[in-house]
C-alpha cells in the first residue's frame, strides 16, 4: 500500500508541475511578446538610446527564458530563437529592415514552444 | 561526452528507483501488462541518454508515470478479480486425463512441441502420465500428474482416492469461484453449511481451497491490511 500511495504522489506533483510549467510558460511568452514590442517601437520611433536599451533587455530576458525553458524543452526549438536572438542587435546597426521579421520569428517561435506544451489542439481562430 | 556519461548516471538511478517502486512482482515472471512497462521503459530511457538535445526530465517523467499507472493499475486488478481477468487473463487447462485439448492450444496459439518442451523442462516426458496441464497467465505450463504418477510421500501412503484432483480454490479474497466448486463437482449449498459450520462469511475469508473429497484449507483475511 505504502507504494501505491508514493505512486500516487509521484502523478499527482507530476500533474501539479506540469501545470504549473504551462503557467509560467504562458508568463514569460507575454513578457517576451511586450518586451519585443517595446523594441520595435523604440526603433521605429528612431531613438538609439531607448532602441538599444530594449534590444539589451530582450536579449537578457531571452537569456533567462532560455535557462528556464532548457528544463523542460527540446533545445532545437530554443537554439533557432537564440540565433534569431543573436542577429537582433546587428540589424539594428545596420539599418537592416530585417529587424523586424526577426522579431516576429522570435515571437513566433517562442508561441509555437508554449502551444505545443498544451495538451490539446489551440483554436486557429484566437491566433 | 561527459554530458551523455552523466545523464546515463542518472538515468540509471531512475531506473532503479522505478523498477524497486515496481517491487518484487516485477522481478519474477511477467505479466502482459508489466512486459509492456518493461519494454517501453527500455525504450523510453535510450532517447534522453543519446540525444543531449532532449531534457533529461522529458525521459524521466514518462518512466515515472508508467511505473506509477503499473502500481495502481495492479493494485486497483488486486481487488478484483474481474479486471484481473481482463488485466491478465485466466490459466487454461491444456492436458485434461493425458488428453490433450486441442481446441485450448489452438487457442492459444501453442504448438504441440511447446507443451512437450514445457512437460519435458518438468521433468514429464509422457503425456499420459498427466492428469493436468495448465497454461499460466505468465505463460508458464504448470503440470499435475496423475496419482499413481507422482512421488511418493508418506501421506500419499495414506491417501485412498486414487484419481483426485488437485485442490482448487473455492474463495478467493472474498469471492467465491463457482467454476472451481462444479470442477470438484460441489454445491453452493455444501459451500454454505462448511461457512455456517466454521462460523464464517465468504468475505472474510482469504483463501478456501477445496478437494473433491469434500476436504477443505481455510485463511481468514487479516484485519488492518
Amino acid at each position: 500500500m505504502k507504494r501505491v500511495w508514493i505512486c500516487g504522489l509521484i502523478i499527482a506533483s507530476i500533474l501539479i508541475t506540469s501545470s504549473a510549467w504551462l503557467v509560467v510558460l504562458c508568463n514569460k511568452n507575454e513578457r517576451l511578446s511586450q518586451l519585443i514590442d517595446d523594441a520595435v517601437e523604440s526603433v521605429r520611433s528612431g531613438d538609439s538610446d531607448s532602441a538599444t536599451r530594449a534590444i539589451d533587455d530582450l536579449c537578457k530576458y531571452w537569456e533567462s527564458f532560455y535557462a528556464t525553458a532548457s528544463v523542460f524543452e527540446r533545445s532545437t526549438p530554443l537554439d533557432n530563437v537564440s540565433d534569431s536572438v543573436a542577429k537582433l542587435k546587428s540589424l539594428y546597426e545596420n539599418g537592416s529592415e530585417e529587424f523586424y521579421s526577426e522579431c516576429e520569428t522570435i515571437r513566433c517561435a517562442a508561441d509555437r514552444i508554449f502551444k505545443s506544451n498544451l495538451p490539446f489542439v489551440p483554436d486557429s481562430t484566437s491566433q | 561526452m561527459l554530458v551523455v556519461f552523466l545523464r546515463t548516471i542518472m538515468l540509471y538511478v531512475v531506473i532503479i528507483f522505478a523498477v524497486r517502486l515496481m517491487g518484487k512482482r516485477q522481478l519474477g515472471e511477467l505479466a502482459p501488462s508489466e512486459l509492456v512497462v518493461t519494454i517501453l521503459i527500455s525504450n523510453i530511457v535510450t532517447l534522453p541518454i543519446e540525444d543531449t538535445a532532449t531534457p533529461m526530465l522529458l525521459g524521466v517523467i514518462p518512466i515515472l508515470t508508467l511505473v506509477c499507472l503499473e502500481v495502481i493499475a495492479s493494485a486497483i486488478t488486486m481487488k478484483s478479480r474481474k479486471l484481473r481477468r481482463i488485466a491478465s487473463g485466466s490459466p487454461k487447462i491444456i492436458i485434461s486425463n493425458g488428453k490433450i485439448n486441442q481446441k485450448q492450444l489452438k487457442e492459444l496459439r501453442f504448438t504441440v512441441d511447446d507443451v512437450l518442451e514445457a512437460l519435458r523442462s518438468q521433468g514429464v516426458f509422457d503425456i499420459e502420465k498427466v492428469q493436468y496441464a495448465i497454461i499460466e497467465t505468465t505463460g508458464a505450463v504448470s503440470a499435475y500428474l496423475k496419482p499413481q504418477e507422482q512421488p511418493l510421500t508418506m501421506a500419499s501412503l495414506e491417501e485412498k482416492d486414487e484419481n483426485s484432483n488437485p485442490p482448487q480454490v473455492v474463495i478467493d479474497d472474498g469471492d467465491v469461484i463457482y467454476k472451481s466448486l462444479e470442477f470438484l463437482s460441489l454445491s453452493e449449498e455444501w459451500l454454505c453449511r462448511v461457512l455456517e459450520s466454521e462460523d464464517k462469511r465468504a468475505c472474510d475469508i482469504f483463501l478456501m481451497t477445496a478437494n473433491a473429497d469434500k476436504s477443505y484449507y481455510i485463511v481468514d483475511k487479516e484485519k488492518g491490511i
